[in-house]
């Protein structure tokens, strides 16, 4: 996986390099802006990429029909990359090069990591592109790179310290998955403990482990009161299944990717206390923002229920053209850069408060608590904001 | 200690499970077969959709889950292993290794990638023994486990169409001349093999969930397992499950809980290294 | 009983049996005699159904074997011992014996058979809680052909039985044979490399060189021709594959079936 991401990486620098990127501003039309998205519609993850198109679609729809951004229209060219890294380059040049367009978005981790790497070249900003782990991205200081979903650290580092300062947490632990994401999890546990002079109990398993007794025993002896599960939805319920057979209920704490019905499913009532993060405002929200998304939504795609996916990619674009709008004309790219980085603690709809600065690029840190009560998830704590990283 | 111990029983009965059903395979037709744990994943899928689909009783689906295993053992043997049985120990392997694909690859299609809860015939409780806490479902993987060993053992041993199983690998050259109906003793072997790894799938599956990759961590400990114990023994699967189960549990008190899944490979290293085969192997006479 | 025609059989490219043609009467003991290489046990494996003839027909009392497996040949009576000790190293001797019944079915006593090959070969009895694979060269021969008894057939086809055995075990195995061929009424087909303990053994002979039947006649008739002796001793010290001998020529033109 590594070795994949490096080799996607080098192949994609080289390809970058190839190019001869187009650094210049394209020169803006007065009634017009075209924004470029990758994305897999089909290949190995074709729901994730109609969802995201479903998303995006549904603010550019709204954003137009109110008469677009300062009288400019927005035209969304979407290109299908299967999720492949090579051919999200290839479509990212042909976005900048052949169809100009003035800023970026797409879905996928593999491949935003080597098109982030092309755009930064091109000077091309890449903005809220959906992808797992996004302090890879942001430690590799990219100017033109903005990222709306929080890193796994930075997730970690929140949750953990709201269950310790708000959630009577005393010894909180830590369960990982050995891999970047799991390493990941540990650097945010790590600052949140030392912050508060907490010992640190980390137990490390692998990718597919099935059986979690051995770590859940080694975690109950240390004496945790808490376990933090970084890994994927369903490993986190093993986990849970675990620390139930040897009679230990701690509670347990999860981030945005146990944030889902499933896990519910997954465990039934031993999933109750379970707390995790979610980075969108919930469809039952009453803020106006969901109410006007939820309209838009019902009237671009009837019958389509807002899927975190489809919530986000919604949430995303009309965050763009939040910052477009924000930006002094002459617009251009830099303008925009520039606009973004002067956020603090900015509204960013449903995606709650984003700030960023010239160094932190990896600014909506805001998330807030949710724990399974009754069956159903439901909001314990308002919007939390660590603000960028100093 | 106790406690990881008891822990070690546990995880290492669900290894013995599907080391029994490929022991069993392995020992009669000299086929490492690596889509075992795959017949386990689509058969508790099967099950599943029994299950949910059809609304039918649990213990009505767990039935239908092992006949599928072993009709889809047996249809396996027909289609895929027989014509490449003359080809020597590598295409065999390299089949059964594309049945892995093609299992997981048909089930990925069929089911998705979700992960779904899988109800446990013996309840979800936990029994406390003396302070030392383990749950029903162990218990009954246990159980089945020691049952299933035993009990193959015993068809082994005990009845006709065992000896003539067991006559197969000494001297195929020999079974086939004294007039024994080879072909049809494979198709009974794999039918059989496969059928113990369903039932495994199904009694693993209200552990770990019901998914697509429930099996392929497993399936890398069931060979361990069975090189453990000695390829040949039905017992020495079982007993090597659970060293395999308590060495790495009691393992992971002394060293970081990352170097778990690599203890059982070096388990298995220094045990050939003082008894090449293995725990319960016997020293084999010369193949004619 | 065993009535073969045209019987041609070969591996691959190569032709090992070439229109081969002989019988074997019922209650007798015939003998095929032949250096290595002559084709003797691709004969019997033929016979038995462990190779399928390309051409020709093999009829035993009108059924024809040809397409047969060697299931349902055995199932017919007739069962081969095979060349070297082909028996079930793992098992106990009284298992070894066992699958020879098990592999016919319920329709032979088990007990009746076992007692027979007890009586004939006593040694077995002795042993026969003991792994076969610990048994003595002798001792695995003996069980081969017992294990071939308890499917209770009529006709027994043994591919060198004397193979690596001492001078004075042979005689025993010979005798057994014998004794078998009399009083239990078995139609036997012995392949055998010395010529001299298989004219002495059976009652009809055929000479088998590259394939083909070279000469053919009873013991005594076979025995005077200091013909075949010469060739056949002489090639056989080569091993392999049977020189072209002269007499071959001439002895090709007497072959009567």
């Amino acid at each position: 996986m590594q070795r994949g991401l490096a080799f996607a990486i080098l192949a994609g620098s080289m390809a970058a390099m190839l190019s001869g990127p187009a650094r210049s501003e394209p020169d803006m039309s007065k009634n017009e802006i075209v924004i470029g998205a990758y994305a897999g519609l089909t290949g190995p993850i074709p729901l994730t990429g109609a969802q995201m198109q479903t998303g995006w679609q549904t603010a550019v729809d709204e954003i137009n029909a109110a008469g677009g951004i300062n009288g400019r229209k927005i035209r969304l060219l979407i290109e299908d990359d299967q999720y492949e890294p090579s051919r999200a380059v290839s479509a990212a040049r042909k976005l900048v090069e052949r169809d100009g367009v003035f800023l970026m978005t797409g879905l996928g981790t593999p491949t935003t990591t080597v098109v982030a790497r092309y755009l930064e070249r091109a000077g091309v900003p890449l903005l809220f592109p959906m992808g797992a782990s996004a302090s890879q991205l942001n430690q590799a200081g990219l100017k033109s790179l903005f990222m709306a979903q929080p890193a796994y650290s930075s997730q970690a580092e929140t949750v953990i310290g709201w269950m310790v300062d708000h959630g009577g947490v005393k010894a909180p632990c830590q369960i990982n998955q050995v891999d970047p994401a799991g390493e990941d999890h540990s650097l945010g546990y790590r600052r949140a403990a030392e912050k508060r002079n907490l010992p640190v109990i980390i137990e490390g398993t692998e990718r597919g482990t099935m059986d979690f007794s051995a770590a859940v025993l080694k975690a109950k002896n240390a004496g945790c009161d808490m376990v933090y599960t970084g890994m994927p939805l369903e490993s986190s319920a093993r986990v849970v299944t675990a620390a139930d057979r040897l009679g230990w209920h701690p509670k347990f704490v999860g981030f945005t990717t146990q944030a889902d019905a499933s896990l519910i499913k997954l465990l039934g009532p031993l999933a109750e206390g379970f707390h995790a993060a979610e980075i969108t405002l919930a469809p039952e929200s009453d803020a106006p923002s969901m109410r006007d998304y939820l309209a838009q939504l019902k009237k671009s795609h009837p019958d389509t229920p807002p899927t975190f996916f489809i919530t986000y990619a919604y949430a995303s674009m009309m965050l763009a053209a939040k910052a477009i709008r924000e930006t002094p004309e002459p617009l251009t790219r830099k303008g925009v850069i520039a606009t973004l980085e002067s956020w603090k603690e900015a509204d960013g709809g449903l995606l709650g408060p984003i700030s960023y600065s010239a160094a932190d690029h990896d600014g909506k840190k805001s998330l807030y608590i949710i724990e399974v009560k009754g069956g159903r998830w439901h909001k314990v704590s308002d919007w939390i904001d660590p603000g960028p990283a100093r | 200690m106790g406690q990881a111990i008891v822990n070690g029983l546990a995880e290492g009965s669900i290894y013995a499970v599907l080391a029994i059903g490929l022991v069993f395979i392995y020992k009669i037709t000299e086929v490492a077969n690596f889509a075992q744990g795959e017949i386990a994943m689509v058969s508790a899928f099967v099950a599943f959709t029994v299950l949910e689909r059809f609304g039918a009783p649990l213990a009505a689906a767990l039935v239908v889950a092992v006949l599928t295993g072993g009709l889809a053992g047996l249809l396996m043997e027909r289609i895929a292993i027989r014509p490449v049985l003359g080809s020597g120990v590598l295409g065999p392997a390299v089949v059964t290794l594309g049945l892995f694909f093609v299992l997981h690859g048909t089930a990925t299609v069929l089911w998705g990638p979700e992960v779904h809860p899988f109800p446990s015939f013996f309840g979800n409780e936990t029994l406390s023994m003396g302070g030392l806490l383990v749950s029903k479902q162990h218990l009954a993987i246990m159980a089945a486990s020691l049952v299933t060993a035993l009990a193959l053992s015993a068809f082994l041993r005990f009845t006709d169409t065992g000896l003539a199983m067991r006559s197969i690998p000494q001297n195929r050259f020999a079974a086939r001349l004294i007039g024994l109906d080879v072909p049809r003793l494979y198709g009974l072997t794999w039918m059989i093999g496969a059928a113990v790894s369903a039932m495994g799938g199904i009694l693993l599956a209200p552990i770990v969930f019901l998914n697509t990759n429930m099996m392929v961590d497993m399936t890398n400990n069931a060979f361990a397992v069975a090189v453990l114990g000695g390829l040949g023994s039905l017992v020495g699967a079982f007993v090597g499950g659970l060293i395999l189960g308590v060495v790495k549990n009691i393992g992971v008190i002394y060293f970081p809980t990352e170097m778990k899944e690599s203890m059982a490979f070096v388990i298995v290293l220094v045990v050939l290294l003082f008894k090449p085969e293995g725990l319960f192997g016997k020293p084999q006479f010369e193949k004619i | 009983m065993i009535q073969i025609e045209e019987l041609e059989v070969g591996y691959g490219r190569s032709v090992v049996l070439q229109g081969l043609s002989m019988a074997a009467e019922e209650g007798r003991i015939t003998s095929i005699i032949g250096s290595n290489g002559a084709g003797k046990t691709t004969l019997l494996r033929a016979i038995s159904g462990m190779v399928r003839p390309r051409r020709g027909s093999i009829a035993v009392r009108g059924a024809r074997l040809e397409r047969m497996s060697p299931r349902e040949i055995v199932r017919l009576g007739i069962c081969h011992v095979p060349e070297g000790r082909q028996v079930f190293p793992e098992l106990t001797v009284a298992e070894n014996l066992r699958l020879g019944a098990i592999a016919v079915g319920s329709k032979v006593d088990e007990a009746r058979q076992q007692a027979l090959v007890f009586t004939y070969f006593p040694r077995l009895a002795e042993r026969r809680g003991q792994l076969a694979g610990t048994l003595s060269g002798g001792e695995q021969q003996m069980l081969a052909v017992g294990r071939a008894l308890m499917a209770a057939p009529d006709v027994l086809l043994l591919d060198e039985p004397s193979t690596g055995l001492a001078p004075k075990l042979v005689q025993q195995v010979f005798r057994i044979i014998r004794e078998l061929n009399r009083r239990e009424k078995l139609t036997v087909l012995l392949v055998e490399q010395n010529p001299r303990l298989a004219l002495q053994l059976a009652d009809y002979s055929y000479v088998l060189v590259n394939g083909r039947i070279a000469a053919s006649g009873s013991a005594d008739t076979m025995e005077s021709e200091a013909i075949v002796r010469s060739f056949y001793l002489g090639s056989a010290g080569h091993g392999g594959d049977a020189p072209a001998c002269p007499a071959v020529v001439g002895l090709g033109k007497e072959q009567g079936d």
